[in-house]
């Protein structure tokens, strides 16, 4: 028998003669914010008494909290190099702005590029590539920079990304997914 | 140690210096959460699924125009914990979705034992006699068997104060049970 048995023996026999009144159904599933209050003993009184409340009657919630206050425990990991720049390649750099607008800007940035020394054969060889690309297509071929103040994916489409990651935003602790 | 401070209006507004430190920052933890969740739930890892997880959040944070990163607020919680929620949520959506788990999410992978049926026998409490976290309490020791260092662990508290909570709620309880013989 396992010392909870009989620590909380009488406690166990009290609990069963009583019954707690239920007020109709379970209440939501708290969402992020509002778990994560609760997570950081942030949330005002009624707010974990709704949560406190919540918890009694959602195993599946219980289980996301005890699993969440492990994870906040165990702390950040390191992660790989090619992590990093792959979630920092989603969103651009501003363009640089001059009088003739993205060409000139392009040029100023093919200039910065230039002034590193290892790039200047890859420079060489982009700047008689696009000229001759640019001489057959009639075309501006440099690539032109994003504008800033937006957040742009450079290689994902967000409408098609949203639409698969959509359910997030609702509640997802306890409750099957919409 | 990188600066933990986020500048979230220039981030929000693209900033690309401020998505870059971002990401320095806050990579580890969305790592760790989504490598702690599938382990939590597969009991194995797979360091590629964790990369494209990862993934997968910096890509929901940003999503149309960074609308899930406009709910968080920063008066409410930290963004570490709010970041772990974010990425555990995804870990798991993954799972469900893709079937990956060969048991059900959450109780059973926790090994919580499953509530007792509803029962209507039993003296009814006064509604407001126990608080929330006495009930609850109470419920995860006597009808779930879990101990007090796990209801501490779940609560955020230690487990001299589960001890004391019990011991105040059957206070209460003994008194109630005594009133209305």
């Amino acid at each position: 028998m396992n010392g909870t048995r009989d620590e909380f023996r009488e406690e166990r026999e009290l609990w069963k003669r009583v019954r707690v009144p239920e007020a109709g159904a379970p209440s939501a599933c708290p969402g992020p914010a509002e778990l994560a209050a609760y997570l950081d003993g942030a949330c005002r009184r009624d707010a974990r008494n709704r949560i406190e409340e919540h918890l009694r009657l959602c195993p599946a919630c219980v289980g996301a909290v005890a699993e969440l206050r492990r994870l906040l425990r165990a702390g950040p990991a390191p992660a790989p190099a090619a992590v990093f720049e792959r979630a920092k390649g989603l969103v651009a750099r501003p363009p640089v702005h001059g009088r003739d607008g993205d060409l000139f800007a392009a040029f100023r940035g093919t200039l910065a590029l230039l002034r590193t020394g290892a790039a200047w054969a890859a420079a060489a060889a982009l700047v008689v590539s696009a000229c001759a690309a640019g001489f057959t297509m009639g075309r501006e071929t440099f690539p032109l920079p994003r504008a800033a103040g937006s957040a742009q994916m450079s290689h994902l489409n967000p409408d098609a990304v949203s639409a698969e990651f959509g359910r997030l935003e609702q509640p997802f602790l306890g409750g099957e997914l919409s | 140690m990188p600066n933990m401070h986020t500048d979230l209006p220039r981030l929000l507004d693209g900033d690309k210096a401020e998505w870059d430190a971002f990401v320095d920052r806050f990579t580890p933890v969305i790592w760790a959460a989504v490598k702690g969740s599938l382990f939590a739930h597969t009991g194995a890892v797979n360091e590629e699924d964790v990369r494209d997880l990862v993934q997968a959040v910096f890509v929901r944070l940003v999503g149309r125009d960074f609308r899930l990163l406009r709910t968080y607020d920063p008066r409410r919680a930290s963004l570490v914990t709010w970041l772990t929620i974010v990425a555990r949520s995804v870990a798991i959506d993954s799972l469900r979705r893709r079937r990956l788990s060969t048991v059900s999410i959450g109780e059973a992978a926790l090994e919580i034992p499953a509530p007792p049926p509803v029962s209507n026998a039993g003296i009814e409490l006064p509604e407001g006699l126990l608080s929330p976290r006495q009930k609850l309490v109470l419920h995860l020791l006597c009808d779930r068997g879990m101990e007090p260092s796990e209801i501490a662990s779940i609560l955020g508290v230690n487990a001299q104060t589960v001890r004391s909570t019990v011991h105040k709620a059957v206070v209460k309880l003994r008194r109630q049970l005594k009133e209305q013989r």
